[in-house]
């Protein structure tokens, strides 16, 4: 056990340093440069490169760049260029955070609350009803479902979510506000966990141990809360990681959608802009915390489910 | 089960018998064999055909593809076209039948060639999904060991990268075209399919039919393409069904955001994009490309799920 976590954590270094090598190189290979909007002589760009430190050979800006990231200092954009990017990012990542992570824990309780649903009542109303949205989810992603809820909300319910179609909105950061970026969010990994989590619980009631239980006389709630539900819940564990890229990803475009002050406006501005240091510390972050995510969620499902192996994994 | 698998919608098919021929056995009972396997197919059929949701997804499927064929035909003016007169933004008519957009053009037009973009991405992603996920697929499964374990490192160390963060930066370094698109998209998602390759080569190979053939003198190529792929067609063409609306959501979004399809080139997320400053006063600018995406989304969803209950061999309907 103690030899995996080790294993897997000393794995994680060449992931990053992959990740941050295919970031770096991938967003100077870009053609453009953060400098084509200024509308100013050679000598200017040449000394604003300078400053940047994008004058030198690109392998010594990356060994440059690494060792400064490994300080936590991710330099000045250079859109913003009054501003430092981990200052950018420490103000506006918060709220993004913040409602990533409410998407996620509402998509896998909801999710795992209508699986299991579905599954205790196989071929029932309340299945067929989780079923029919979880089909309607999975073909709702974020921005698709970020647009068609800010059209109902202001057709149906006009007034109620100080939204308006005009993108004139004001985010105020109470709980109200937060409900549609969250179920935009939400739809379709909440779809992806109810069919996951249903599949995973019918399989769970066929098998042996389950008829055994039942056939020893214990009861069905017992058998459901006791036996069924610990071994179906937990191979959602496994979902957190993607799902939570996937709802990271979408925060950008929904805070668009919804005027929301995270990192998605910057996010696609510096995209736009080429913002080098800005992207690379976006998507260094956003990579790192993934591949944090994903090891520590494995090792959560390895200390849960002792069946699965530590050792040379599959 | 595989840590931390990335596939969506995790179909989860139980591995039929093995009805795969062989070599060594007497001729009639081959006969038998293909009989059984043409009636498995039939079966299969009746039971998509009879499922009334995977139908309508289905038709809906066909009409697309059938618009992204002939969009050249059926639309009245070019894609990057302006339509003769003063027709800016408006809406829904007898003349456009989906309005005018802000410079112009025919909304009904840019649909249809931004269906011709979807499903060219849409398939074409999926294409190379299988192609990169079943060779390495097939390759892992087939030789086990060290073989295997090299590979599914590979697999797992791409299995960490978010998949849409990916494709942005590839195509912001590549420009923005289909084939970059697809190749972006794919360069990701091919996990799934490998680890749905390999999990079922690695149960088939030790059966005895296989042995047979390898006692027979057949090799590894032959053994993988002639017996083992034959056997995972059925969970692949599920998990490739469902892999299909991904990937056209995927077009959509990092043409929405502006790093995909760039304009005036069709795309449908591209369309919501320019259409939502107009949102207050001509929603059918966005609504309608938006409603594009998620019908067709929806229609490939309602054919996986029709597709994986017929295919089925224990399905009970």
């Amino acid at each position: 056990m103690g030899r995996y976590i080790a294993g897997r954590i000393l794995w994680m270094i060449p992931t990053l340093l992959l990740m941050s090598l295919a970031i770096f190189f991938l967003m100077h290979a870009t053609p453009g440069s953060p400098f084509q909007a200024e509308k100013t002589t050679a000598g200017y760009i040449e000394n604003l490169n300078k400053q940047y430190g994008l004058d030198k050979p690109l392998p010594v800006q990356y060994v440059v760049w690494i060792g400064n990231v490994l300080h936590g200092e991710f330099g000045y954009s250079t859109f913003f260029k009054s501003r430092k990017v981990q200052e950018i990012i420490r103000e506006q990542f918060p709220v993004s955070l913040k409602i990533g992570f409410i998407a996620t824990i509402f998509s896998f309780v909801g999710g795992i609350a209508l699986g299991v649903l579905a599954a205790v009542n196989q071929n029932g109303p309340l299945d067929y009803l989780s079923t029919l949205l979880a089909i309607i989810g999975a073909s709702l992603p974020n921005f698709v479902a970020a647009f068609l809820l800010l059209f109902l909300t202001v057709i149906v319910l006009p007034g109620t979510f100080h939204l308006n179609l005009g993108f004139k909105t004001t985010w105020s950061g109470t709980p109200k506000d937060y409900i549609l970026p969250v179920l935009a969010l939400s739809f379709l990994p909440l779809a992806t966990i109810t069919s996951y989590t249903r599949a995973t619980m019918l399989d769970a009631i066929r098998s042996d141990y389950v008829r055994t239980a039942r056939a020893k006389g214990v009861g069905e709630q017992r058998v459901i809360g006791r036996h069924v539900l610990k071994n179906a819940l937990m191979p959602a564990i496994t979902l957190i990681g993607p799902i939570f890229a996937g709802i990271g990803t979408g925060t950008f475009v929904v805070e668009q959608t919804f005027g929301i002050p995270g990192i998605g406006k910057y996010f696609v501005t510096s995209l736009n802009n080429r913002d080098y240091p800005m992207i690379m510390a976006i998507f260094l972050l956003f990579g790192a915390f993934l591949t944090v995510m994903t090891l520590v969620f494995d090792v959560v499902y390895g200390m849960i489910d002792p069946r699965v192996r530590f050792v040379g994994r599959g | 089960m595989a840590i931390s698998d990335r596939s969506e919608f995790q179909p989860v098919i139980p591995v039929g018998p093995a009805t795969g021929d062989t070599t060594a056995v007497a001729l009639p009972f081959i006969e038998e064999q293909r009989v059984k396997q043409s009636s498995l197919l039939k079966d299969a059929i009746y039971r998509l055909l009879r499922n009334k949701l995977a139908v309508l997804g289905l038709a809906f499927i066909l009409l697309v593809l059938f618009c992204a064929a002939f969009a050249n035909v059926i639309a009245p003016y070019g894609f990057a076209e302006k339509v003769p007169g003063e027709f800016y933004r408006t809406r829904p008519n007898y003349w456009f039948l989906f309005g005018t957009d802000n410079v112009g053009r025919d909304v009904f037009t840019r649909i249809m060639y931004g269906a011709r973009t979807s499903m060219l991405v849409g398939f074409g992603s999926v294409a190379m999904q299988l192609v990169i996920g079943v060779f390495i697929g097939s390759v892992a499964g087939y030789f086990a060991g060290n073989t295997d374990t090299g590979l599914m490192r590979v697999t797992d160390l791409f299995n960490t990268l978010p998949p849409l963060l990916i494709a942005i930066i590839m195509l912001a370094a590549f420009g923005p075209s289909v084939f970059n698109i697809i190749f972006a998209i794919s360069i990701t998602s091919w996990v799934t399919i490998a680890r749905l390759t390999r999990g079922q080569m690695l149960s088939l190979r030790e059966l005895d039919y296989i042995k047979a053939s390898r006692t027979a003198g057949a090799g590894g190529t032959y053994i993988i393409l002639r017996h083992l792929l034959p056997n995972t067609l059925t969970p692949l063409i599920v998990s490739t069904t469902f892999a299909i609306p991904t990937a056209i959501f995927s077009e959509a979004f990092l043409s929405f955001i502006g790093i995909g399809i760039r304009p005036p080139n069709p795309s449908w997320g591209d369309m919501v994009a320019e259409g939502q400053q107009f949102l207050r006063s001509d929603p059918h600018l966005a609504i309608i490309p938006i409603l594009c995406v998620m019908l067709t989304m929806l229609a490939f969803i309602l054919l996986g799920y029709g597709l994986r209950d017929a295919l089925d061999p224990k399905g009970n309907n």
